[in-house]
């Protein structure tokens, strides 16, 4: 039973690579989560399904690594829901679409208790996976993917005949490309896996309010413990994990100007309770707390964020 | 003859019905004809530090006028005819505010004037 879980077992990893945390002014260039669990690749015609949630929320300003008294967003926030498709083309490649929605993106001043809101389809990112080495003796893997970020919409957003800033439009209005690395190793024996994933963005063109937003790397490190224990079968079904995430990003560029105040170095830490039922659904929920924040000029810095997320495996008996 | 009083009285109400509307179409007409001019764009202040705000106010005569506004850099919060602009810290220089105003039949007019933040 073990080894069944901890082979099917999806964990359920959520990576927050280029979430809010990319705020500069709270400007987010795509969608806050994406990327599936699956480290390796699926299975040849197996699926994998995942509907997710993300509140984030940023209060303070920071001008590098030192808290600033400036005073102009008093809270911002969003919330955001997304849905992830993988499918197994191959023995040894996957293809993934992603789409997501912001339900909100709102930003609360600190005068005249004004606020702005803004919501909409984000980006989709489509990508293929390939696996480059797999060592089933030695329980390592290593696969790689390449992707196409797509702006689901292009036209600057207008609510109440104001055409809301580039920080509250849901999508980026940027083409760009995701490519990102994946290392897996597991040690069976003690319900134990690591990970350890790297990923960059780039974004090509103007979006129509003249923006682009800076390339972004970012680099995860995950431990994840199946609960297991011999005296116990209520733990069986969980997995626990920790991330340990470095996100950089390069300042933005408005009319081929670089924006000073954008552009970030931060480190998070990210613990996620994942649960596996049926050996084909998982529940997971993971909260994100900035560890570490440097940014360039004055930003709004990151508070924390959390994420529920439903997973469904289809075909595994493939 | 008795056919001929009523045929002759419905003739007359029609059109007296026909006189009616057609007056009441030329006052709309009338309303319609209000020339659009957006005379006036001006903010309270036009150079702020960043962080801070201020208003901008379009004036414009016409018919059912609706206000657009947008800025190169910052943010616009409220809507109408008076909103106000705010600037966040990173969006220092010369920012363009613009606002079009919309008449009822779709007559256009745009007005841009420069926020200086500091």
């Amino acid at each position: 039973m073990k080894k069944t879980i901890f082979s099917y077992c999806f964990l359920s990893i959520l990576l927050f690579h280029h979430s809010g945390v990319y705020s500069q002014c709270f400007a987010s260039p795509g969608n806050p989560v994406a990327g599936s669990a699956n480290l390796g690749v699926l299975k040849k015609h197996s699926a994998r399904a995942i509907l997710f949630f993300k509140n984030s929320q940023f209060s303070g300003y920071y001008e590098g690594d030192k808290k600033s008294d400036f005073k102009y967003i008093s809270l911002a926030e969003y919330n955001y829901s997304g849905f992830v498709l993988g499918y197994g083309l191959g023995k040894k490649i996957t293809t993934e679409a992603e789409v997501g929605y912001f339900i909100n993106k709102t930003q609360h001043y600190d005068f005249l208790n004004l606020s702005l809101r803004g919501y909409g389809f984000s980006n989709a990112v489509i990508s293929l996976k390939y696996n480059i080495y797999k060592s089933l003796p030695k329980e390592f893997e290593f696969s790689i993917a390449a992707g196409a970020k797509l702006p689901l919409k292009t036209e600057p957003q207008i609510v109440n005949g104001v055409t809301l800033p580039v920080d509250l439009q849901a999508s980026s209005g940027n083409f760009g490309m995701v490519l990102q690395s994946f290392l897996v190793k597991q040690y069976p024996e003690k319900s134990l896996r690591l990970f350890l994933i790297n990923r960059y963005e780039k974004h090509f063109n103007e979006n129509k309010q003249a923006y682009v937003f800076g390339d972004a790397i970012a680099s995860s490190f995950f431990v994840s413990r199946h609960l297991w224990f011999p005296w116990t079968s209520l733990t069986e079904d969980f997995t626990a994990i920790l991330q340990i995430r470095h996100e950089f990003k390069k300042p933005n560029d408005r009319f081929s100007q670089k924006v000073k105040a954008s552009g970030s170095n931060l480190v998070f830490v990210s613990p996620q309770l994942n649960y596996n039922f049926s050996e084909l659904w998982n529940l997971s929920a993971i909260v994100d707390i900035p560890l570490y924040q440097y940014y360039n000029g004055i930003q709004l810095s990151n508070k924390y964020g959390f994420s529920i997320s439903l997973s469904r495996d289809f075909g595994l008996e493939h | 003859m008795k056919k001929k009083v009523l045929f002759g009285s419905l003739l007359l109400i029609s059109g007296v019905i026909i006189f009616l509307e057609a007056c009441k179409k030329d006052n709309d007409t009338q309303g319609d004809t209000i020339p659009l001019v957006f005379s006036d764009l001006k903010a309270e202040n036009d150079t702020i530090y960043a962080g801070t705000s201020t208003s901008i106010t379009a004036t414009a005569t016409g018919k059912d006028l609706i206000y657009m506004w947008s800025a190169s850099a910052g943010d616009i919060l409220g809507s109408g005819n008076t909103v106000t602009y705010a600037s966040p810290p990173c969006v220092p220089g010369i920012n363009e505010v613009s606002c079009t105003v919309k008449d009822n039949i779709n007559n256009t007019q745009t007005k841009t004037i420069n926020i200086v933040v500091l």
